[in-house]
């Protein structure tokens, strides 16, 4: 994960400029910008060190994929679903694994695919209600 | 142990050089 990301810790004792400038009311807040400086993603709140490595990873695949670097945002989802077995980034990752293949390969069968996963593995899922559209989509 | 930097925009500058992302950490000592 070091080799991917440049890290940056911003105090909010000594740099409350940043804090306003990055409008960050609250702490922790975790910002995930690309290489221009621009922000793709953030969130907010304490979590343990499984999550939070996954939803670091998840995060990352997120902007890798605003980026169009499908394969490196499929690599990643597919790390948070696989080593991150059990925690909440899960069904997101499926979501956006599912939506990385599509745009990608630009088969639709990959969004049904994502779907069906979801539906079978994460009933429950906010995830799931995203993803209801495409089990419209034939196998 | 990675190293962090206290600057976003040497973060930027550094990322942008080793085609990174930035991932920044903003945290509050109390």
């Amino acid at each position: 994960m070091q080799d991917w990301f440049v890290r940056v810790r911003i105090n909010g004792e000594t740099q409350k400029d940043r804090f306003k400038a990055y409008m960050v009311p609250w702490t922790p807040t975790i910002v995930i910008l690309d290489a221009e400086g621009e922000e793709h993603y953030r969130f907010t709140g304490f979590l343990p060190p499984l999550e939070f490595n996954a939803a670091i990873i998840l995060n990352g695949a997120k902007a890798e994929l605003d980026l169009g670097n499908y394969k490196l945002a499929i690599k990643c989802c597919n790390e948070v679903i696989e080593k991150y077995k059990g925690s909440f980034a899960v069904p997101e990752a499926i979501f956006y694994l599912c939506v990385a293949e599509f745009l990608s390969t630009h088969d639709p069968k990959n969004l049904r695919a994502g779907y069906d996963r979801l539906a079978k593995e994460f009933p429950g899922s906010e995830w799931t209600v995203k993803a209801d559209p495409y089990k419209q989509i034939p196998l | 142990m990675a190293s962090w930097e206290e600057s976003i925009d040497r973060g930027v500058t550094k990322a942008k050089q080793e085609g990174k992302l930035v991932l920044v950490d903003f945290f509050n000592p109390q």
